[in-house]
């Protein structure tokens, strides 16, 4: 499958995100600690952030064309 | 005086190994050969592990604990111990106390205890305190639920901590799920 966007930061981020969105939840008392969202929630970010990544879908519709055009890494540099 | 300082981190490590059990049985899991009791000074309440089932503490209070464990052969024994209070990833565990020694014969003991739990404790949440106590006349261990008094923004540190790096890391994603 064609890399339009960064799969590796977004799994990163993804990572850090979920695990924040849990400590939120549970800050708020929203989630219990021994909750499965907790532990959840981290691998459910990795594994949509890697997604993000690959398919790469914000961006404005000029970029999305050039870069079908010229292929990644020509659109935005 | 070497004595004497055992026989106190010897009674402070019962003491504090015996408020593991103040969320009470429904809630705690509490084993091994030890038992007491411990006032809360602010909260105004004895909170024996046989009969209490949850708790709610203050961040900061005294306590004054008493308690004992059976020992067929009380003299010349060693022991250590710690109490843990756990947090949520990626906050680290909070050491509330540990202790230890390698001789004491001691095998009861009362005190006061004074804790000040940091600003990165979340307040109004439910949480696992966990300790053990580990003696040549028996292992205490104990898990405990509680809550700290106050709500989300009584401790404002990780609250807003936690948002803003929510925030960030959703920028990082929207960044990565860009086209480059």
């Amino acid at each position: 499958m064609e890399r339009k966007g960064r799969p590796v930061l977004g799994g990163v981020m993804g990572l850090f995100f979920g695990l924040f969105v849990g400590l939120d939840l549970f800050v708020f008392g929203i989630v219990a600690l021994d909750s499965v969202v907790i532990t959840a929630l981290p691998v459910a970010g990795l594994l949509a952030g890697v997604a993000l990544g690959i398919t790469a879908p914000f961006g404005t519709r000029e970029d999305r064309g050039a870069t079908n055009v010229h292929g990644p890494g020509t659109a935005g540099d | 005086m070497r004595r004497h300082v055992r026989a106190a981190a010897c009674g402070l490590g019962m003491g504090v190994t015996l408020l593991l059990g103040t969320a009470g049985p429904a809630a705690a899991k509490l084993t091994g050969p030890c038992s007491g009791t411990g006032t809360f000074e602010k909260l105004g309440t004895t909170i024996d592990p046989a009969t209490t089932d949850t708790a709610t503490l203050p961040a900061s209070d005294s306590v004054t604990y008493q308690g004992s464990i059976e020992a067929a052969n009380p003299e010349d024994r060693s022991h250590s111990g710690r109490i843990e209070l756990k947090l949520p990833p990626p906050l680290p565990a909070i050491s509330v106390s540990d202790w230890g020694t390698d001789s004491t014969d001691a095998v009861t003991d009362s005190g006061t205890y004074d804790y000040d739990l940091p600003f990165i404790v979340p307040r109004g949440v439910t949480m696992n305190l966990e300790g053990e106590h580990v003696d040549t006349a028996g292992r205490c261990a104990g898990s405990v639920e509680i809550e700290i008094e106050g709500g989300p923004f009584d401790a404002p540190v990780p609250t807003v901590l936690s948002l803003l790096a929510t925030a960030g890391f959703g920028v990082g994603l929207f960044v990565a799920g860009k086209v480059r």
